[in-house]
């Protein structure tokens, strides 16, 4: 994605990076003594060596009502992988790398202590975030074998179960929300199997009607088919 | 939610600025260059008038040494080696003629019987060497004899001459016999006369040695 200002940004498949929420009962105040150990906290989740890992993280205080400290959202992935990635974007500037995942993040809508469930389901992979008010609290990335539709469907009911569970047992969070993003768009009735499925109402995550409403008409189709994750960083960046 | 990550690698402090100071970068960098250009080419204008100015003094030491292997060549002809050992000949005999008066005096005091003893001396440049003048005193006439006897056998001494004798007749000198003579100094010089510091009597001699200059 770019603009006319010769800024691109890039969305990579959720299968490239690996993504973990890390808590921390306190953290540095000096920026690289923190790097240093996100770096070592990561190092776990990574299937490569840690110094390979090009890291991004965000910090907030852990959600009222828990333990006191801190959670971090770490997103890591091997730096060659990244540089050939990059290679596409040569001549650039202000370039933004994210997974696509990520970039849905700011779509959801702003509910406080309420806990929501983002799935997504693009490029062979299905990412699914626990968002509980306004940090993430879970994430996690497997692989899509499926390829019918309704083995799809199955997939997903599954894991949202399984998601939702988990958040409950483990996050002590109730998720009343699931959202729903599949790329190439599927029809409504995969929302509808998907929430049959898991006993509670499953929506599609599409891109605000106001992000796509100053475009064409002939634009604004395919926008609203596949432009979700380009509307999330208007949005985060607005 | 609102999301601040971004894996791209933030660019450095010189991919943000590198731009914007090329510019004043080169510009001061042609500023530095054509200062130092002209600092070159002022450097190598004094380089050469200094080297100008060496020219002459390098011909003229060039002359000079011409002039002197002229001079040596010169010298190493045969006529000129000849006057050349001339000249160190005379030089050596002038230093033969140098009298020392201590060698001198010690000389004579071995002449001397133990009766006599040695009164004065004097020692007169004349044309033909060293005239040396004695006043000797004895107990008695026989010692003052033996003594004339033994500057007569001196092959040091030439043309002895006796003069005036006279008797003491007061004080330490009473009943003694004093002569003086005369007798021309054909001896050693100073070379031979042992190590003394004391200024040769014939310095002026010095002065008629033939000087090597050419």
């Amino acid at each position: 994605m770019g603009d006319r200002d010769g800024r691109a940004g890039l969305l990579v498949s959720d299968g490239a990076v690996r993504v973990a929420v890390l808590s921390f009962e306190t953290v540095p105040d000096k920026r690289p003594e923190l790097d240093s150990l996100v770096r070592w906290r990561m190092k776990e989740n990574l299937p490569f060596s840690p110094e390979e890992a090009r890291l991004s993280y965000q910090v907030s205080p852990t959600r009222s009502g828990g333990s006191a400290g801190f959670e971090a959202l770490v997103l890591a992935a091997r730096g060659s992988v990244l540089s050939e990635y990059e290679a596409a974007l040569e001549g650039a500037d202000g370039r933004l790398i994210l997974p696509a995942t990520a970039a849905l993040l700011p779509l959801l809508p702003q509910e406080s202590a309420v806990g929501q469930l983002l799935v997504n389901l693009c490029s062979g992979w299905i990412t699914s975030v626990v968002v509980w008010g306004d940090r993430v609290s879970f994430w996690r990335t497997r692989e899509m074998v499926e390829r019918e539709p309704r083995e799809q469907a199955q997939v997903v009911a599954t894991e949202v179960a399984r998601v939702c569970a988990s958040a409950r047992d483990h996050l002590q969070v109730e998720v009343p929300r699931v959202w729903l993003c599949v790329r190439p768009p599927t029809s409504d009735d995969f929302a509808s199997e998907v929430g049959r499925a898991v006993g509670q109402e499953v929506r599609l995550l599409a891109p605000p009607v106001e992000v796509g409403a100053s475009l064409p008409s002939a634009e604004r189709t395919p926008f609203e088919r596949f432009g979700a994750p380009l509307a999330g960083l208007l949005m985060n960046s607005s | 939610m609102k999301i601040t990550l971004n894996l791209a690698v933030s660019p450095s402090f010189r991919e943000q600025h590198s731009l914007t100071w090329s510019a004043p970068t080169a510009l001061a960098a042609l500023a530095v260059l054509i200062v130092l250009a002209h600092s070159t080419v002022r450097d190598l204008r004094a380089y050469r008038k200094a080297e100008q100015d060496l020219v002459k003094p390098q011909r003229q030491e060039r002359e000079l040494v011409e002039r002197e292997a002229g001079l040596r060549r010169g010298l190493e002809r045969p006529e000129s080696r000849a006057t050349l050992r001339k000249a160190q000949l005379v030089n050596s005999l002038i230093e033969k003629k140098q009298v020392s008066v201590s060698a001198l005096a010690i000389e004579v005091a071995d002449l001397l019987p133990p009766e006599a003893r040695l009164v004065g001396l004097a020692v007169v440049r004349s044309d033909n060497g060293s005239l040396v003048k004695f006043q000797v005193s004895g107990r008695n006439a026989q010692a003052l004899e033996t003594f004339g006897n033994n500057v007569l056998d001196s092959p040091d001494f030439e043309d002895f001459v006796l003069g005036s004798v006279g008797f003491g007749s007061q004080g330490a000198g009473a009943g003694e016999v004093t002569v003086t003579c005369t007798a021309r100094y054909v001896g050693k010089g100073n070379d031979d006369a042992g190590d003394n510091d004391e200024p040769s009597p014939t310095v002026e001699s010095r002065k008629s040695k033939v000087e090597r200059k050419n």
